[in-house]
């Protein structure tokens, strides 16, 4: 009678399950239920069937870490302390500020707890879903949350995985919020595009033993920048060597009107006697014309121009540089729009 | 009207629509003090006479475009060598010119000389003129040539005008960033009556200055 009273039990139970596959929290709640009546492989069934429910169906944060907490329990009592190790450590990463209670677990429960706790290098993430901001303001807060203390280095990567800012490397305590306002190591704005805030949790001898990283979509709101100053043009540039116009000009000019001096007055006034000082005046302008070549000749520089060419040039670039400073500026203060996705852990043993 | 009028006329004729001009302030002048030493030469029925003596007097320009409005006012005495016989000599011009190029102006204008004595004998020639000027130094020294001929004229004494030309020429040096020039130059103005019975030649060295705007 009570061989068969027991299998309709274990039945009941089997049926049970089956039914709580899809109502976790009730297996949760009858596991716990078994573990109040020490019935401690029921209790391990339920809640191992509880947790391994998919997520569609799956349990609240809070039942999962109740039955995580009640699972590390159950195999404790059960001797099986590599399980009970294994079901703390996953409440931790899941749950890395979750204390056992100790009015509800023995002490040898509870220590264990804390020393897989202790042991447990996790942190995780709390960062802001969307956040708004002007580059340059210390306006993105992630908060990170730690299991126990330890060594972490925080950086935002770009895609390529490069590291553009580091923003904390050290000792982690309880908590930690992080810094970033938008601008790389070097002062500059991100640009628009996906980056990763990750977390590097080290171990003893400073390797890493796990990395979580937040996905930030990075979006650059428009900015107005400055268009940059066209070149001169070139009618602005003086000839920086002499062309062969001007010292023809004075050779020209100065002997026409020197030949001119000396020889027409007396086509003009063919019978009166002239003084001979005109040929003073002719030679004067003849010199003159033959001066001017000399000053003028073709391909000589013209230090004037190429002075005032210089000028020009040296405006125009420092425009052109007074713009991009100002644009990179307008860049380094643009609006920032960085939605956060989900945090995943990466698997620090994939090649 | 002689050929050679005629001819300077066709050339100005052909250089009118030229609009070649370099370009130029829209308005702008020269004003210069003008300092002659000038000698007249004097041949009336055979007998030649020298009268010397200095000018002085002002020059100017005003220039619309590539039009200009150029004056000339000189005066002073001249006197034969022994100084017996000295007049005061005054001369005047008035010319309207084009500069269809930069260094070729022409004009036209009459062309006043009087030679005050006892009385007064007034020349006036109305006068075709084609100057050009060319720079030895950009901005600094500039050459120039100015040929003058009389188209027409008249004479207060009664006697008919028979021909009148010139030539000058000189130099001009402006001091670097500075309106201030100074110049050199030298002319001839050959007047004769229809039966040559009086040829006057006025030959003079001219020293000027000036602002140049």
């Amino acid at each position: 009678m009570g061989r068969t009273l027991a299998l309709a039990a274990a039945a009941l139970l089997a049926w049970s399950g089956t039914g709580s596959a899809q109502d976790p929290a009730t297996l949760v709640t009858r596991g716990i239920q078994a573990y109040d009546a020490l019935d401690l492989a029921a209790a391990a069934g339920l809640l191992r069937q509880a947790l391994a429910a998919p997520s569609e169906v799956g349990i609240t944060p809070e039942q999962r870490t109740t039955a995580l907490s009640y699972l590390g329990a159950t195999e404790f009592l059960r001797g099986s302390t590599d399980s009970a190790e294994a079901a703390f450590r996953r409440l931790v990463t899941e749950e890395p500020r979750y204390v056992l209670d100790e009015v509800v677990f023995p002490p040898e429960m509870t220590a264990l707890f804390a020393r897989v706790k202790r042991d447990t290098k996790v942190v995780q993430p709390a960062v802001p879903p969307v956040a708004r901001f002007q580059a340059g303001d210390p306006s993105y807060r992630p908060e990170l949350i730690a299991s126990s203390s330890h060594q972490i280095i925080a950086t935002v990567n770009g895609s390529d995985g490069m590291p553009v800012r580091l923003l904390f490397e050290g000792l982690i305590g309880d908590s930690l919020e992080l810094v970033w306002d938008g601008l790389t190591t070097w002062g500059s704005a991100v640009e628009s595009g996906r980056y990763y805030l990750r977390i590097e949790s080290l171990g003893q001898d400073r390797e890493p033993v796990r990395v979580v990283r937040v996905p930030l979509d990075v979006t650059v709101l428009s900015v107005d920048t400055l268009a940059h100053p066209a070149p001169p043009s070139d009618s602005l540039y003086l000839p920086e060597r002499m062309q062969g116009g001007p010292a023809l000009e004075a050779l020209v000019g100065g002997l026409v009107a020197s030949a001119g001096i000396a020889l027409l007055p007396s086509v003009v006034a063919s019978d009166a006697s002239l003084s001979g000082g005109r040929i003073a005046v002719a030679g004067t302008v003849a010199i003159g014309g033959v001066v001017g070549y000399l000053m003028q000749r073709p391909g000589k520089t013209i230090p004037s121009n190429v002075q005032h060419n210089d000028r020009i040039r040296q405006q125009w670039r420092a425009s052109v540089d007074q713009v991009a400073q100002e644009n990179a500026r307008r860049r380094d203060r643009a609006r920032m729009l960085v939605s956060a996705g989900p945090p995943a852990v990466v698997d620090l043993e994939a090649p | 009207m002689s050929r050679a009028a005629a001819a300077l006329l066709a050339c100005a004729a052909v250089l009118l629509p030229d609009g070649r001009a370099d370009a130029q302030p829209r308005f702008g002048g020269q004003l210069r003090g003008v300092l002659s030493l000038a000698g007249v030469e004097r041949t009336r029925a055979d007998l030649t006479a020298q009268l010397d003596g200095t000018l002085i007097g002002l020059d100017g320009t005003l220039r619309f475009g590539m039009f200009e409005l150029g004056g000339r006012y000189l005066e002073g005495g001249i006197a034969q060598g022994d100084g017996v016989a000295s007049q005061d000599l005054v001369d005047g011009e008035l010319q309207v010119r084009v500069r269809p190029v930069r260094f070729l102006a022409i004009g036209f204008g009459p062309h006043a000389r009087s030679y005050v004595e006892a009385g007064t004998e007034r020349w006036l020639v109305w006068e075709a003129s084609a100057a050009m000027s060319a720079w030895l130094v950009r901005d600094v020294l500039r050459s120039s040539i100015d040929l003058r001929l009389g188209l027409g004229g008249s004479v207060n004494s009664g006697a008919a005008f028979g021909a009148g030309r010139s030539v000058a020429g000189g130099l001009e040096l402006r001091f670097p960033r500075t309106p201030i020039f100074v110049g050199v130059a030298y002319s001839v103005d050959h007047r004769s009556l229809a039966d040559d019975s009086r040829i006057d030649t006025v030959e003079q060295f001219v020293v000027r200055a000036g602002v140049w705007p």
